[in-house]
């Protein structure tokens, strides 16, 4: 390794510059060892072997003499047989297109019978236009026969409505059907001895005549089922 | 297109309060049914169109008072119904859960099939259906120029859009029409 030759190197000049970084006199940069000494070697050979390469490949007689020529006449022929560029101006038109307009002169689409009439009539009706009126405000007519699209707003009314009743017969059944069983479920946990007693101790004097009415219909159905004997022995028992 | 006076007689009439029906009146003989193939051609379906049929000239009733004279009253009406049909034709790709992105009208290819209202030979049907495969910046390109016979300068004014760059839609929408015909054959 060694390091550039400073021999004649610029740094002295830019010392002279007024307000100029002071740099080392050495350069950081440094090259292979020998690499100076074996430039000028490798340079003579690169050139030995360029001009022994140039003396092996030759060119047919007056290549160069003819060289441009035969470059413009290729272009030429290749213009000759590329797409041709397109035109896109009013005038011309697509040659596919002539062929179209023939067989496709029109959209296809057709109106109702008279409905250009009946539009015109329409619009002025209810922009108050045909009678001298001053209505601005208007109502568009929407055949409800022909609205494909009111009817599809119709079905989402109508699914929502359905979506609505489902979800409250839902919440509903759900509201009832929990507080019922676990009513029934904690009732069922408590014994009729306990109950009996509870009634007993807390039952206030009118609660008599509630539960009175509230088993009228049922103590006449079970009287039906009392027989003679059993009145008999109540009533002996009772007295 | 129509004759500048005309429009400019129109355009004075419904200025003057006595005389305005009677220009609206005119409006509407002279540009309903252009205005109704023009959106016709978009939304395909009947009663679609006439909605927005309905719907344009009624947003022309209301502003055609503050109507530039600068500006030519046609191009004027085509704006707004280009407008209202590109809208339109954006909430029906929101309902068929579609991205505003998508540059397709072949949502559309349902609505053709199962329209009441065409009365096409198999040639005009497919016409119709290449049409639906093309964006819908080509597709209104093309029925400008090819079904309304408008000029490029005219669809410049109406869509804001360079002649250069409608030039080069309309070709676009030419050599796709082609492909598409030879493709079905």
């Amino acid at each position: 390794m060694s390091t550039m030759d400073n021999k004649s190197n610029y740094q002295d000049d830019l010392a002279g510059i007024k307000g100029m970084p002071q740099h080392p006199k050495d350069s950081p940069f440094i090259v292979p060892s020998n690499y100076f000494q074996d430039l000028e070697d490798k340079i003579m050979e690169r050139i030995e072997v360029i001009d022994r390469s140039e003396k092996s490949l030759t060119v047919p007689p007056a290549y160069f003499d003819t060289l441009a020529q035969r470059i413009m006449e290729r272009i030429d022929k290749e213009e000759s047989v590329a797409v041709p560029i397109v035109r896109l101006s009013d005038d011309v038109d697509h040659p596919f297109l002539e062929k179209l307009k023939e067989v496709a002169p029109t959209s296809g689409f057709t109106v109702p019978d008279y409905y250009f009439e009946k539009l015109n009539t329409t619009l002025q009706q209810h922009l108050g236009t045909g009678q001298g009126n001053d209505v601005e405000e208007f109502q568009k007519i929407i055949p409800l026969n022909k609205r494909k699209s009111k009817f599809t707003s119709w079905l989402g009314y109508i699914a929502a409505a359905c979506i609505a009743v489902s979800l409250g017969t839902y919440a509903f059944f759900q509201l009832q059907t929990p507080t019922m069983n676990s009513f029934e479920k904690e009732l069922n946990a408590i014994s009729d001895s306990e109950i009996v007693s509870y009634l007993e101790y807390y039952s206030e004097p009118g609660d008599g005549a509630i539960f009175e009415a509230q088993f009228e219909g049922e103590q006449g159905t079970d009287q039906s089922n009392f027989s003679k004997e059993d009145i008999e022995a109540y009533l002996d028992y009772s007295i | 297109m129509c004759p500048l006076m005309e429009d400019s007689i129109i355009i004075e009439k419904f200025a003057n309060e006595k005389t305005r029906n009677e220009a609206f009146n005119l409006l509407l003989k002279k540009y309903q049914q252009r205005i109704y193939w023009h959106v016709r051609r978009l939304v395909v379906d009947h009663d679609d169109a006439d909605d927005l049929v309905q719907d344009i000239f009624v947003k022309v009733w209301r502003n055609l008072e503050n109507f530039r004279a600068d500006a030519q009253l046609y191009t004027w009406l085509y704006r707004i119904a280009t407008n209202e049909c590109i809208t339109f034709l954006n909430k029906k790709k929101q309902h068929q859960h579609m991205s505003l992105d998508d540059d397709s009208s072949s949502y559309l290819a349902e609505t053709l099939t199962t329209s009441h209202y065409f009365n096409g030979n198999q040639a005009e049907l497919k016409l119709q259906q290449a049409l639906l495969t093309l964006p819908e910046k080509q597709r209104l390109v093309f029925n400008m120029k090819y079904f309304e016979d408008l000029k490029y300068d005219e669809i410049s004014e109406v869509l804001g859009t360079s002649v250069g760059a409608l030039k080069a839609s309309y070709h676009l929408a030419v050599k796709k029409i082609e492909q598409f015909f030879n493709n079905h054959d």
